[in-house]
């Protein structure tokens, strides 16, 4: 129900964009984002404030919630790095693109600032399917492999625009270890990309 | 993040009546339709994001698909190692246990 109604959401979205490209909406679109996003960043701040417990639950994780991110990264890059062979292309290239972990906003213009245009045009893609893709299989891989599983797919979108999703359809913890993941995830990245570009 | 750390402020003290608590699930699921709304108008408005989506759409979409793919598999193998080492510690703690039960239930 869920996967459908964000499916109708993004091509609704798609469809007006495309035959109204100059519609003066759009130019306050990124207003119009941030202002969702912090709203419901407000409310997820609201339902943990109101679940104590769970402040006392997640010390109970210890350094072992540091193992989630580690292995998104680790099977993010991975993958990347097999999607890279099986296409051809330099694998480092495909490790670069991926190593953004979804956060595409950032991976485009650092990739391209960097003195690689068409590589950070790939990374900017692969990390906005990643997010698009994320929001239709979060609930998909929650409902087949648990809570934990359906963090992956959002990277290091977790802890902003992917959250309000995971909250939905995991539970309280779920929204802390996505919380955590994500924010290491997304420190990981001005690290990662340098270094996989070797500069 | 602050816009969460304000809530959770707010969750915590108990500041809002349970009459007003009880709307924000369906406001959630508003707001988050809205965000995509908003995302899928700024790739259907941008002829620049199309024309690489026609040039680099096909390797982009492999090797975000394959970063999916990888970062899920690995997580769902890693996750149950996760979940046994925590069992372990949370004997002694019947909180603990009862959480991390409520994890791997899912």
């Amino acid at each position: 129900m869920l996967t459908i109604q964000i499916l109708i959401a993004l091509a609704l979205g798609l469809v007006c964009g495309k035959l109204y490209p100059t519609a003066p909406l759009w130019e306050s679109v990124d207003t119009i984002t941030l202002v969702a996003l912090y709203a419901l960043l407000f409310f997820i701040g609201i339902d943990l404030g109101r679940n104590r417990q769970i402040w006392q639950q997640i010390g109970t994780y210890g350094w072992r919630i540091l193992l989630l991110p580690c292995a998104i990264a680790a099977g993010t890059l991975a993958g990347g790095a097999l999607a890279g062979w099986l296409l051809a292309m330099p694998v480092r290239e495909a490790l670069v693109a991926s190593a953004a972990f979804g956060w595409y906003s950032l991976a485009g213009v650092m990739i391209s600032q960097m003195g690689h245009v068409e590589l950070g045009a790939l990374a900017f893609l692969v990390n906005l399917l990643r997010e698009l893709l994320a929001f239709v299989l979060i609930p998909l891989v929650a409902s087949h492999l648990g809570n934990i599983p359906a963090i992956a797919p959002g990277g290091a979108t977790t802890m902003d625009t992917t959250l309000p999703l995971i909250a939905e359809v995991t539970d309280s913890e779920g929204v802390v270890a996505a919380l955590i993941s994500g924010a290491v995830l997304s420190a990981l990245v001005p690290v990662l990309i340098p270094l996989l570009l070797g500069t | 993040m602050m816009a969460a750390l304000l809530g959770a402020i707010i969750g915590w003290r108990g500041l809002l009546p349970n009459r007003w608590t009880s709307y924000i699930p369906k406001l959630s699921r508003g707001f988050l339709l809205l965000m995509l709304f908003a995302l899928g108008a700024r790739v259907g408005a941008s002829p620049e994001v199309q024309a690489h989506l026609a040039s680099l759409g096909f390797r982009a979409l492999v090797i975000s698909l394959a970063t999916i793919l990888g970062s899920v598999l690995v997580t769902a193998i890693t996750a149950p190692l996760l979940r046994r080492r925590s069992f372990q510690s949370a004997d002694t703690n019947a909180d603990a246990a009862m959480a991390m039960s409520n994890l791997s239930q899912d």
